[in-house]
Formats: C-alpha cells, structure tokens, sequence
C-alpha cells in the first residue's frame, strides 16, 4: 500500500499523494483489515432541458418587453391593450409548461391549478373587454361544473388511490361554493341569472356527499390529517 | 393485534427540518456496511422492498396539512441508485417516489441516506442492519438473528412508532438558558453544494487503549482532540466567540424505548480558543469535566420540555403552516446553526449476529455539515475497525492535518479513504 510518512496514514495503491497533506507517499507493506472501494468521480446532471427552457425564457422575454415597449409608445394613437393577444398565451404557456409538464403533482392538483389559473386568466380578459360579467355567469360555473362531474369519476377508477386526491376533490368543492356565493351576494355577476349558481354549488354539494356516501372512512381521515390541530 | 395507524405526526426533532432543509443545508446523514463481496442489485432491490415494508416509519411520505406536516404510508416503490460521487445531497422527495430515504450502492458498499425527520442515528442503524440482514437471508446465507436485528416478516409494534418527545412532556417552569453565538470555521466552499470526505479506518483496540491512558472515553478523547486539531488550525490572533462542539445523545440510554424514530438530544462543549493550553491531556481533562456537567439527564429533559412546550402552544397550533414555515425560517435563518462550531456524532460500536458479521468487513457513518459549520466529524465502530469520517464543505484541509498530526503523535494508524477533494 502507499504510505504518508507525515500523517500516519495508508492509501491503496492507485493513490499517490496524501489526501490529507498533500505530501508525495511511498510504498510500505501494510496489512489491510478493511475493505475499500473508493468513490466515483463526481456526475454532475447537466439538463438540456433546463437550457433550453433558458433559451426560451430569453426569448419570451425579449418578445414581451419589445411589444410592451410598442403598445406603451402607441397607447395614445392607439388606446388598446393588444400586445397582451401575445404576451397572454407567451405567458400561459410557461404557466403550463410549469404546471402541468415539469410539475410533479399528482393529475388532480394539476387539473385545479389549472381551473384556477384559467378563471382568472378569464376574468382579466372580461375586465379588459368592458367588463360584462360573463365569466363569473357562465363560464366559470360552466368550468367547474364539468370539473366537479369529470375529475371525481377519474379519481373512482382507481379506488386504492382515491386517497392521495381527497384535498383536490375537497378544495374542488370548496371552489363550487364559493365561486356560488358568489352570485348571490356581489354585484359582479348578471343581475337575474342564479340557476349557474345554484348549479355550482349543488354540483360541490353532491361531490361531497358523494365522497361521504362511497368512502366515508377515507374521506374522514383525510380532512382529519389535513385540518388537525 | 391493533392495525398500526397509517399517519402520524412528525416528531417534535422532526418538526424543523422539512421547514429549513434546503440544497446548502441537507439534513441528510449516510450510514454504509460494506460488504465482503460486490453486491448484486436484483437481490438487493428485492431486500429492500421487503425492508420498507416491515419499517412503517421509514414507509412514509411527508404531506402538508392546515397546521401541521404529517407522515402517511408509501405505497410507491423505493428506488436503488448507483453512487454518483455526490454524498448527502439534498433530496427532493418527489424524484424518490416520495421516500425520504436514498438507497445507493457502489461495488461492495451499501449505504442509505436518510432525511433527518424520518429517524436518528439509532432507527437508521437498525434500518440498515435489518436490510442487510436480509439481502444476505435473499443471497442463500444462513444467519441465526439472535435478538440483534429485525427481520423484514417480525411484527411491527406501534412502539417503533412512538413519539418519546411528548411522553417526557410535563408542564413545569423552566429556567432561561442564553445560547452564544459559536465561532465560525472559515474557508473556500466547493461548488454545487459538494460534500469532501475523508474515512480513516482505524483500530479500535488502540484507540480504547489510548482513551484508557488519559482516563476518557472514546467520545471525549475525540472531542478534545478535536478541540486541539482546532486551536492549531485556527490561526487567529484572537477569538471574538466560543467554539462550541455539537454532540447529540441517544436518549434511549436513559429511557429505554424501543421507538426507531429521533429520539435525541445534545449538548455543547464549549472552549474558549484564547487560552494558551496546547497539552491533550490538560485539554481532555477540561472535556471530561465539561462533560460530566453538561450529560445531566435533567438539563436534557429541560431543552426537550422547551421545545415540546412551543407546538403545546394554543396560539401556535392554530397558526397555518404557511405562517409556521415563514416564522420557523426566519427565526432559523438568525439563530439557527450559527450556535456550533463543529458537529459531531457517535454511532457506538454496532453489534451483529457471528453468522451476519463474517460477510461484513466495516461501517461507516457521514453527518453533513451546513454553510455556518462547514466542518463536520462522525464514527462508528464494527469489529475491531472504527471508521472515523470527516466531512468538509470547504477546501481547506488544515484541521484535518492536524487531527492526523495528533494521531500519529498518539501512535495510531489509519488507512484513508476519501472522494475527491480537489473537485
């Protein structure tokens, strides 16, 4: 085995300075009560992915600031937001890239973050074009309800799993009623129109007691790991 | 028999590291066994699954709830990795299929890391203990347990499970204790977050035999050599603050308890670096007697009532987790680690069955330092080996030199194993 004289210490033999000292070692018989197999060399991942994706976000970046610069310029001439008919899909697409294909959520987070962000993305383009409320009237409820009937029916395919996705059904429902309540009592929806109300918070009800009815155990114990104190 | 419950609580240890635990600070620790023979990955992958099974606690993922984070069972598979040269990397749960633990191996070695919330030193043992035990059971060897491991087909009892924290819990006034601030080990950080190591395989006939001379243990003997090994590297003209060693305890020792989760407390040996005393033994004596009054079961019960009494606490139970988190890193981020200088850790010697123990050449036990306490030390014993670990997240090397220095002084030999330093 090599040996360093200065720190009292053997090495295998495809060692030749001292690790600890730095110091050239010599050869010396020693006999060895260990076994050692060294560590291999460092791998650093380096992800392509994560190039690339810099390569775009340059130039997502550079398309957004240019247009923002141009529709300020002409704002006067031109008083009208339209560089956001770009930016706005430049900026979804990065939301879904982030969301939906590097996430590593389970699908049913994945499908709320995206009711989610698509109902504001639908209110901001509502309030942009005059706001006349057909968003929280009809498409929203609409986006839920199709939701609240879809997801659950997924999720029931694989019974063993229903588990891991009880919060996303919970926060579902949750969102039934709110977005509900809404109608009732804010002024942001048509005035006359309560049936897309009413449809989503009956569909948000009937998920829950669905939940309760088919797997009351599960469902119980998971609103209990979620809410304990 | 009652069916083990399926979630549970993080322990009270727990609670901090999944809120601060991030890529520079890992809160991963290594235990290896190395194995007389290169291991064959199909037998291995099998042992695993196996093993998983039977350690509820290790069978978990981590959730976030309302208030608090929480452990429920891991129905996914765990993966086995071949090493990549990196040692304790910080771990992102979802790229483990959610395990908390990374399985690695490399010709020989075995080694599985461990997320801190999971277990401690003891539960992490006994994991690895048991995996062995039975990839050699799956490769045709005959092993007789005698009562020194658990098998993968033994009953799980909830007591494995237990959170001994709240059981030592009782509402009592406690007297304020002042932390100081520690002092920092300088030096240049490798890059990506690399961990160096240095394992110096030793014997641990001539280290208990030198421990005997100064009338120390093996722990003490380590700590004041430390010490030493950093006064002599220091270099500095003065000293504004105290070193302070970190050295956790098994509190199993004085509340026998079969729980395999944390289950530890620590104390701090604290030296001022300005004293002019460079003799081992006056400084071995300083630790012994430091020792002696720091090990006081009551002032240990005290810390953990203390850190037991704030989730107690009514006002904090019903904060949000996403207020708890931004108030815990904060709160950690100004305190935190800056109250050691050096971390250490002490597996004790590891005892197996005489069947299991002749496919068995050595273990090894690596700690990680963190961006405040740079420097981290650890061992382990098997045998007649004791495999004393160094973990450096800087370049700089002087203390380790003179902690060689001091154990060829000592007349101790060792034989180096060590990753790449000069990455």
């Amino acid at each position: 085995m090599q040996y360093c004289k200065k720190c009292h210490a053997y090495y295998y033999k495809k060692e030749s300075t001292c690790t600890i000292c730095g110091r050239p070692l010599v050869q010396q018989d020693y006999d060895s009560q260990v076994i050692t197999q060294g560590y291999p060399s460092v791998h650093l991942h380096k992800s392509h992915a994560k190039f690339v994706s810099k390569v775009f976000g340059i130039f997502s970046m550079a398309i957004t600031i240019i247009l923002a610069v141009i529709n300020f310029a002409t704002y006067t001439e031109n008083p009208t937001l339209w560089s956001l008919i770009i930016i706005g899909p430049i900026a979804y697409a990065w939301i879904i890239l982030a969301q939906i294909i590097v996430s590593k959520h389970n699908y049913a987070t994945k499908v709320n973050r995206q009711v989610l962000i698509f109902s504001l993305i639908i209110i901001l383009i509502d309030v942009l074009t005059v706001y006349r409320a057909w968003s929280l009237t009809y498409v929203i409820p609409a986006l839920l309800v199709t939701t609240t009937l879809i997801l659950p029916i997924v999720v029931a395919s694989k019974p063993t799993l229903y588990y891991l996705h009880v919060r996303s059904l919970f926060f579902l429902i949750i969102l039934d009623i709110a977005v509900g309540i809404i109608g009732f009592t804010t002024p942001f929806m048509q005035e006359g129109v309560v049936w897309t109300s009413l449809s989503v918070i009956t569909a948000g009800i009937l998920l829950l007691s669905t939940m309760f009815t088919f797997a009351r155990k599960d469902t119980w114990i998971e609103l209990i790991k979620i809410f304990r104190i | 028999m009652a069916k083990l419950r399926k979630f549970y609580d993080l322990d009270n240890a727990a609670k901090i590291f999944p809120v601060v635990a991030n890529e520079s600070r890992s809160y991963m620790f290594r235990v290896s066994v190395i194995f007389k023979e290169p291991i064959k990955l199909d037998i291995l992958q099998d042992a695993l699954n196996r093993t998983t099974k039977r350690f509820k606690h290790m069978n978990v993922r981590i959730r976030k709830g309302l208030f608090w984070y929480y452990f429920e069972e891991n129905l996914k598979t765990p993966i086995i990795r071949q090493e990549d040269g990196m040692i304790n990397q910080f771990l992102v749960f979802r790229e483990n299929n959610d395990f908390l633990f990374r399985t690695l191996y490399f010709k020989e070695r075995l080694s599985v890391e461990f997320f801190h919330a999971l277990t401690d030193g003891k539960g992490a043992l006994e994991f690895i203990n048991s995996l062995a035990y039975e990839y050699l059971t799956l490769d045709g060897k005959t092993i007789d347990p005698e009562g020194l491991v658990i098998r993968a087909d033994a009953a799980a009892t909830y007591q494995e499970v237990e959170d001994e924290f709240q059981k030592l819990y009782h509402d009592r006034k406690l007297p304020k204790v002042k932390e100081e601030k520690a002092h920092r080990v300088e030096g240049t950080f490798y890059a990506n977050n690399y961990n160096a190591v240095i394992n110096a395989y030793v014997s641990l006939t001539k280290i208990k035999s030198v421990a005997k001379e100064y009338g120390v243990t093996i722990n003490e003997l380590m700590i004041g050599m430390i010490i030493l090994a950093l006064k002599k590297s220091g270099k500095l003209k003065s000293y504004k603050n105290l070193a302070r060693i970190f050295i956790p305890v098994n509190m199993r020792q004085y509340y026998p308890s079969v729980t395999l989760r944390n289950f530890a407390s620590y104390v701090r040996i604290n030296y001022d670096l300005n004293l002019d005393e460079m003799n081992l033994e006056h400084i071995l004596n300083y630790v012994k007697d430091e020792m002696k009054k720091q090990l006081n079961l009551d002032d240990m019960v005290n810390m953990i009532i203390t850190n037991v009494r704030y989730e107690q606490n009514k006002l904090l139970r019903m904060t949000p987790l996403s207020i708890k988190i931004i108030a815990m890193r904060s709160v950690y981020g100004k305190i935190g680690n800056k109250l050691n200088t050096f971390d250490t850790s002490n597996l004790g010697l590891v005892k197996l069955p005489k069947d299991m123990a002749k496919h068995i050449s050595h273990y090894s036990f690596m700690i990680v330092p963190n961006d405040y306490t740079p420097k981290a030390m650890s061992f382990v014993s098997f045998g007649d080996t004791m495999t004393i670990s160094f973990i450096s997240k800087i370049i700089e090397r002087d203390f380790e030199i003179e902690f060689f220095e001091l154990l060829k002084q000592l007349d101790v030999v060792s034989q180096i194993e060590a990753n790449g330093w000069e990455v």
